[in-house]
C-alpha cells in the first residue's frame, strides 16, 4: 500500500516558462516528484536552474505553465489556484526552503532556538517548555551545542548557520524541501560534514527534496534523480549514476569532463 | 530449481559518442545476447577493452543502451532496465541487483562498518542487527576490527575492497553483477570470495562477473562468455 503512495507524485510542474525582459530564465519545464525522492538540478551559473526552484517554490509567478501540489487529502492542487492563507500555510507545514546564504533563511537576530521554535509557533505550538524542549533536540539533531540555544545566529560559523537553517526546515516534518546551492561557500570540511547530515535526515524522515547545485559531486552524494539545465531548458535527465557515468549531451560530456578528480 | 532465467540479453548495441573529440564514435558492443538462470557463475571473458566493464555496468542500467533489451526477473516480474522508468531501475537494484564495482566511492565521515551494513538496513533489517552481520561478514573478510569505526577513505586497495565486497554481498540480492572482486586481494582473501560467491550460488543467486584471476575463475564459474564475439559485430 505505502508502494502505491509513493507511485503518486508529490508535485507536478508542467510547461513551466518565465523570462526576464529578454532574458530567458526557464522555458518550457516539465518535471515530476516523487515522496521521498531527491531531484538534482544541475547546470552552470545562468542556466536556469534557480529560477526552476523559483517556480516550483511559488517564489515566483510562471508567465506560462503550472505546477500542482498533491496536499495531504490527497488531492493535487494547482498551486496557483490556492489562497493566500492557504498557500502560506502550506510553505510553513509541508514545505522547507533551504538557502545558499543563511541569512536569507534565517532571522539573524533571533536565537538559534527561537529560529526553530518560530516554525512551531507557526503551525501551532504554545506550551513554551515543550517549544523548548523540541528545539534543543533538533539542534542536536544539526550538531549544534545545547549551550549555544540562546545565541543569535550572527556569533555563528558558516557551517553552524547552514546546520541551524536545517533545524529551522525540518522541524515542522515538511514533504518536500527545496535547496538552493546548500553547501556553496563552505569550506569543503564543512562541506563533508552538511553533506552527511542532510544525506542521513532526509533518508530517516523520507523527505522529497529538490537541490540545485552547480556541483556534481554533490548532486552525487545526495541525489537519486538528475535533470541538466542550459540556456533555460532541460536538455538531459535520468538516474544520478547514469547522467553522470554515461552522459549523452554535448554540454553535459563537457560539464562531467570539467570536474577535476581530486 | 527453477531453470528459467533470471537475466535474460538480447540484441545489445552500445556506442559511446564522444562530442567533446569532435563526435567520435566508439563501439563497445553489438548483438549482445546471453541468459543466466539461478544458481550459476558466469564470467564475462576477453581481453582488456573488449567491453566486459561496460557490458556489466549496461546490466546494472548504469550505461544506457543504445538498442536491445535486458530483461531482469525482479518482483515476480521482468523489467526491461533499458527502457524502465527511473524509478522502477532504483527498485529493481534494491530488490534484486548487487553491483560489486572495482572501486569503493566512499561517503565522507561514514564508517566502514556503517558502509557495509546500509544495504541490509536498507531493507528494514533493524540496525543493530544488520551492524552485528557487517562485521561477521568483515571478520570472514579478515578486515582487522580496529578498522570498522573509521570511513574507509584511507584505507589500502586491498582493504576498501573487502569493504566494497561486504557491501555488495551483504544483502540477498537474486542478481549480482562482480566485476574483478579479487584484483587488489592476497591468495588467502581471495579464498574467502570463492568461497563467499560459493555460498551465494548454493542460495541459487546468480552472478555475473569479471574475474582476471585464472584459478579464482575456475573455480566459481560454470561458464564464460566471450565478449570479443559481441565487439567484432559492432
Amino acid at each position: 500500500m505505502s508502494a502505491r503512495v509513493a507511485d503518486l507524485p508529490l508535485l507536478v510542474a508542467e510547461g513551466l516558462s518565465k523570462d526576464y525582459g529578454a532574458r530567458i530564465g526557464c522555458r518550457d519545464v516539465s518535471l515530476k516528484i516523487f515522496p521521498g525522492e531527491v531531484l538534482a538540478v544541475v547546470g552552470e551559473s545562468g542556466s536556469g536552474k534557480s529560477t526552476l526552484l523559483g517556480l516550483l517554490s511559488t517564489e515566483l509567478a510562471p508567465d506560462a505553465g503550472r505546477v500542482r501540489y498533491r496536499l495531504r487529502d490527497g488531492r493535487l492542487a494547482d498551486l496557483a489556484g490556492l489562497g493566500a492563507a492557504e498557500k502560506r500555510l502550506l510553505m510553513r507545514t509541508d514545505w522547507g526552503f533551504v538557502r545558499q546564504n543563511a541569512a536569507d533563511g534565517l532571522r539573524m537576530t533571533v536565537s538559534a532556538g527561537g529560529n526553530v521554535g518560530e516554525r512551531l509557533m507557526a503551525v501551532g505550538w504554545r506550551n513554551y517548555a515543550r517549544i523548548r524542549a523540541e528545539a534543543t533536540d533538533w539542534l542536536g539533531r544539526v550538531e549544534i551545542a545545547a549551550d549555544r540555544i540562546d545565541d543569535d545566529p550572527r556569533a555563528f560559523s558558516g557551517g553552524m548557520r547552514q546546520r541551524l537553517q536545517i533545524a529551522r526546515n525540518l522541524v515542522t516534518r515538511p514533504r518536500l524541501v527545496f535547496m538552493d546551492e546548500p553547501t556553496g561557500g563552505l569550506d569543503v570540511s564543512v562541506q563533508a560534514r552538511l553533506l552527511d547530515l542532510i544525506r542521513s535526515l532526509v533518508a530517516e524522515l523520507g523527505l522529497a527534496v529538490v537541490i540545485v547545485t552547480h556541483d556534481l559531486a554533490v548532486a552525487r552524494l545526495l541525489s537519486h534523480r538528475m535533470v541538466v539545465m542550459r540556456h533555460g531548458r532541460v536538455i538531459e535527465t535520468g538516474l544520478t549514476d547514469q547522467v553522470l557515468d554515461d552522459p549523452r549531451e554535448p554540454y553535459t560530456q563537457l560539464l562531467v569532463s570539467s570536474v577535476l578528480a581530486a | 530449481m527453477t531453470s528459467e532465467p533470471i537475466l535474460s540479453v538480447d540484441g545489445v548495441a552500445k556506442t559511446f559518442l564522444l562530442h567533446l573529440r569532435g563526435g567520435a564514435r566508439l563501439p563497445v558492443v553489438s548483438g549482445a545476447a546471453f541468459e543466466l538462470r539461478p544458481g550459476e557463475c558466469v564470467a564475462l571473458g576477453g581481453p582488456s577493452g573488449a567491453g566486459k566493464s561496460s557490458l556489466l555496468k549496461m546490466v546494472y542500467g548504469n550505461y544506457r543502451i543504445d538498442s536491445g533489451t535486458i530483461r531482469v526477473r525482479g518482483d515476480g516480474d521482468f523489467v526491461d532496465v533499458a527502457s524502465a522508468d527511473p524509478r522502477r531501475l532504483l527498485r529493481l537494484r534494491a530488490s534484486t541487483m548487487g553491483y560489486v564495482s572495482q572501486f569503493l566511492r566512499v561517503i565522507p565521515r561514514v564508517s566502514t562498518l556503517e558502509v557495509v551494513a546500509e544495504p541490509l538496513v536498507g531493507d528494514g533489517v533493524a540496525r543493530e542487527q544488520a551492524l552485528e552481520r557487517a562485521g561477521a561478514l568483515l571478520a570472514w573478510l579478515n578486515l582487522p576490527e580496529r578498522l570498522w569505526p573509521l570511513p574507509p577513505a584511507t584505507f589500502s586497495g586491498g582493504e576498501q575492497q573487502r569493504v566494497n565486497i561486504a557491501r555488495g554481498l551483504i544483502a540477498h540480492r537474486p542478481l549480482l553483477l562482480m566485476d574483478e572482486p579479487t584484483a587488489s586481494l592476497d591468495a588467502a582473501n581471495s579464498r574467502v570470495v570463492v568461497e563467499l560467491i560459493g555460498e551465494k550460488k548454493r542460495a541459487g543467486v546468480a552472478i555475473l562477473g569479471i574475474f582476471h584471476d585464472a584459478q579464482v575463475r575456475e573455480t566459481v564459474c560454470d561458464r564464460v562468455i566471450d565478449v570479443t564475439e559481441f565487439a567484432k559485430a559492432a
